[in-house]
């Protein structure tokens, strides 16, 4: 979780949501997504941001799992999401975490299970629209500012503008004085 | 060429040099009798405290009395450039192909929906000039707030599903926002600039109209000297009274002294950090920032990028130019007084750190102008009010 924390976004949600969208539609992922939230949440998560993650990370290795359960009778994509993510937060509660979320997978019908997780497998793979183009690193050298005079900064900017405040305000200190003097 | 002890000098236009000293001709010649009369009304009886007075007058004044110069020939730039639109003098072939360009939009806790509505309208706009194929568009989200950050997430699939061509528009959100939009670009400089001869640079509220990007690409191409071309922006947007007094002063006096910068500065222009288009390869290779030595707020991180990232593609010998007859370039303006300050504030420090760079042999002589012109935009008010503060006290005085 942290390695996934600490990559771009683009990484994180090109991986898990644009295939699965692609193979179940973006409303079936949502309601998978919800109801991974609802359990992360009654596991104690509070970020938003953490949760949208989290619920990607399971997605993400929900699809993997059914992926590599083959001719095996495989679970619903999201009884197994929530599997996940009742390993990854230490809990043992795929009732509530369903009853909580109360939402369905919305499979087709007719097809054996085998070949939904095929299905599943197969857009896992395919390509889906990235975020971002696949990146040709190059360098940007800082460039050199040449000799710059010294100052000394803080300390400078403070006593500057101390020394000003006092000259302004002995001038306006004798501004009022002349007016005063000129009035009377 | 060694960039600590010498700065480049780029070719400059033949008549551009002349002309620059018969308008410091005009300045001398304006601000010279208004000294003397000046001089004059203070009388002899505090040398000391008239001639301070004098002296902020002649610095003020001079300044004041350039700019005019400096806007009348705009102005008259400006109307020579009409006649010769009106006359049909000017117009150019259109290039067969447009140099791959990415249009950066680098986002900070923006508004999700304004951003993206902006990238839908600059779409349309370019898919009726028929080259939007050649541009594609890079979200750069710093964004730290997560709510913000999923909505922007939101909107760009929802985007994506609208798109003919989904590859258009991509979005990066960078999980460490590392010298701010600076760094941002050069994380995209970096990652994906190699891609990309051509890098529009927009801020989260610019818009541009699609032939205006065309014809930046199309300039670019035929000039390959040419390194940055920034385009002047037209304040747009908000209805309150502040809005529209900028705006109204923008499209009044905006134009000519855009006109007017534009020929003054020939080559060695300036950049505002969005709303240009800059040569990738250029920028990647020579402008890349170091910090000011010392610390904040004075040194450190350069907050006003963009007049040092002008000067370092003018020293590597590119030209930097402001394009004044392209107007079809927006971004909004600070609604009100507190967003107005905040801004201000920003750039005043940003402004102020590039007093040291004046100095810098290293910079070249056009940018050290600008530079100049930054430090004075905020170093002037108080010169202002000490002008002001001294005459009443002379006057005072004088009375007494």
């Amino acid at each position: 979780m942290d390695a996934v924390a600490d990559r771009d976004t683009s990484e994180v949600i090109a991986a898990p949501l644009g295939p699965l969208t692609m193979a179940l539609g973006a409303e079936v992922l949502d309601d998978i997504r919800q109801s991974v939230i609802a359990l992360a949440a009654t596991a104690g998560g509070s970020q938003r941001s953490d949760m949208e993650r989290f619920a990607s990370y399971c997605l993400n290795e929900a699809a993997r799992r059914s992926a590599a359960k083959g001719g095996r009778k495989a679970a619903s994509l999201h009884d197994e999401a929530l599997r996940v993510a009742t390993e990854a937060c230490g809990l043992d509660r795929v009732k509530a975490g369903r009853g909580a979320a109360n939402a369905h997978v919305a499979w087709p019908a007719h097809d054996e299970a085998p070949a939904a997780v095929r299905r599943v497998a197969a857009s896992f793979d395919s390509l889906a629209p990235m975020p971002v183009p696949a990146s040709r690193p190059q360098h940007m050298p800082a460039q050199p500012l040449g000799e710059l005079p010294g100052v000394l900064d803080r300390l400078w900017w403070k006593s500057t503008v101390r020394l000003a405040w006092r000259q302004v305000w002995g001038v306006l200190a004798q501004c009022y004085a002349c007016l005063t003097a000129s009035r009377k | 060429m060694n960039p600590t002890t010498a700065a480049a000098r780029p070719a400059r236009q033949p008549n551009v040099s002349a002309w620059r000293w018969g308008v410091w001709a005009a300045t001398i010649a304006t601000v010279i009798p208004l000294s003397v009369v000046m001089a004059r009304s203070l009388g002899d009886d505090r040398p000391v405290l008239s001639l301070a007075v004098l002296g902020l007058f002649v610095v003020l004044t001079t300044w004041i009395a350039l700019w005019f110069w400096i806007a009348t020939t705009g102005f008259v730039l400006a109307w020579r450039r009409c006649r010769a639109t009106a006359s049909g003098a000017g117009a150019k072939p259109r290039a067969r192909l447009l140099s791959p360009t990415a249009i950066l939009i680098p986002v900070y806790n923006e508004d999700p929906r304004e951003v993206f509505a902006r990238v839908r309208a600059m779409l349309k706009s370019l898919e009726r000039t028929g080259r939007a194929g050649s541009f594609d568009f890079f979200l750069l989200s710093d964004t730290t707030n997560p709510d913000i950050w999923l909505e922007e997430q939101w909107h760009w699939l929802e985007l994506q599903r609208e798109l003919k061509r989904p590859t258009a528009v991509y979005y990066r959100r960078r999980s460490r926002n590392a010298h701010r939009k600076a760094g941002n670009i050069k994380d995209f400089c970096e990652r994906w600039g190699a891609l990309y001869p051509l890098m529009v640079v927009l801020d989260a509220d610019s818009l541009m109209d699609g032939a205006t990007l065309v014809e930046l690409v199309r300039r670019m191409d035929e000039d390959p000297q040419l390194g940055l071309l920034q385009t002047p922006t037209l304040p747009l947007g908000d209805r309150s009274l502040l809005s529209r007094c900028q705006q109204f002063a923008a499209r009044l006096c905006g134009g000519l002294l855009a006109c007017g910068l534009d020929w003054y500065s020939g080559d060695g222009g300036n950049y505002w950090g969005h709303n240009a288009i800059l040569r990738t390869e250029a920028f990647t290779r020579h402008c890349g920032l170091s910090d000011l030595p010392g610390r904040a707020p004075l040194g450190g991180e350069i907050l006003s990028h963009d007049f040092v990232e002008a000067a370092l593609m003018q020293r590597a010998g590119y030209k930097v130019r402001l394009a004044c007859d392209l107007t079809a370039s927006y971004e909004q303006c600070p609604g009100t007084l507190p967003s107005y300050a905040q801004r201000e504030n920003r750039w005043c420090q940003g402004n102020l750190q590039h007093a040291r760079l004046i100095v810098s042999r290293a910079m070249p002589l056009s940018n050290r102008f600008h530079f100049l012109t930054g430090v004075l935009a905020y170093v002037s008010a108080p010169l202002w009010l000490a002008f002001m503060a001294l005459s009443v006290w002379t006057w005072l005085a004088a009375e007494s």
